[in-house]
């Protein structure tokens, strides 16, 4: 773990299952998923899995508690340090997952 | 840093405070226990940490500290008035309507809380083309108290 920067997402890690969003005190976490089959020719039923369209955190309200990396089953949150994310207005504090993944 | 705080009586706070002499006052803040206050400090010394506790009854009093912690000032008003226990005098200075309820408390609703929709009601999966899935309960968000009734 480096030290308390920002929290990244790892987006192929993502399962769309919530927790985080649940769990985050704060509420600044939002995800937006939908479901798609999966044809498998052994499968005796179609399986669907749950694929991520958006993940947003809202760096207006996140107190980077770290709640939303400790509960991730699939650790696909994590912290990275040094990114300067200031911005020049308030609604582009809500980062999206294009961001998230991309920090360093 | 993970270091058990030494609760005391309410009645041995003060002493508490006194014995920290040389200690800087970090923090002092309470935590609504839902039968009483708990009020916690937090003493620094070069690299040492120490915590100290005690719980407070909803209608109960507190001396105050900050003759000893000049640092504790402000955050026992703070404490005092956002959690309705009373520390040293209790002249009111961050909260003029005493007819509404102590935002820290438990109890006491928060506006934003009951009128923002919660992000952690959408389902995993579900982007509204399907409808919501009504097989799962109902889970009540982090920070909505069940006394509030939604
Ligand atoms: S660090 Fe805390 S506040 Fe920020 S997104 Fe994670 S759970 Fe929410
Ligand atoms: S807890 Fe992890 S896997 Fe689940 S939605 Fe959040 S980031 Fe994705």
């Amino acid at each position: 773990m480096s030290r308390h920067g920002v929290i990244a997402l790892i987006p192929e890690d993502c399962t769309s299952c919530m927790l985080c969003v649940r769990e985050c005190p704060a509420w600044c976490i939002t995800l937006e998923s939908h479901t798609e089959q999966v044809d498998k020719a052994d499968a005796r039923r179609p399986r669907t899995i749950n694929v991520l369209d958006q993940f947003t955190i809202d760096y207006g309200l996140c107190m980077y508690c770290g709640i939303c990396i400790e509960v991730c089953p699939f650790d696909a949150l994590e912290w990275r340090g040094d990114v300067d994310y200031s911005t020049v207005s308030r609604v582009d504090l809500d980062q999206g997952m294009d961001i998230l993944a991309a920090w360093g | 840093m993970q270091v058990t705080p030494e609760v005391v009586m309410p009645a041995d706070w003060r002493a508490s405070a006194e014995a920290m002499h040389g200690w800087r006052l970090d923090l002092l803040t309470a935590i609504d226990r839902r039968e009483s206050i708990d009020v916690i400090a937090h003493y620094i010394r070069g690299a040492e940490h120490a915590w100290r506790m005690t719980c407070v009854p909803y209608d109960g009093a507190l001396a105050s500290i900050s003759d000893l912690h000049p640092a504790a000032a402000w955050s026992e008003r703070e404490t005092s008035e956002m959690f309705g226990v009373r520390i040293g005098e209790g002249v009111p200075l961050l909260r003029h309507d005493h007819d509404t309820r102590p935002p820290m408390r438990k109890v006491t609703p928060l506006p934003a809380r009951v009128e923002t929709p919660w992000p952690g009601a959408a389902e995993p999966g579900d982007d509204g083309r399907q409808g919501a899935n009504p097989s799962r309960r109902r889970t009540r968000p982090p920070g909505v108290q069940p006394e509030w009734e939604l």
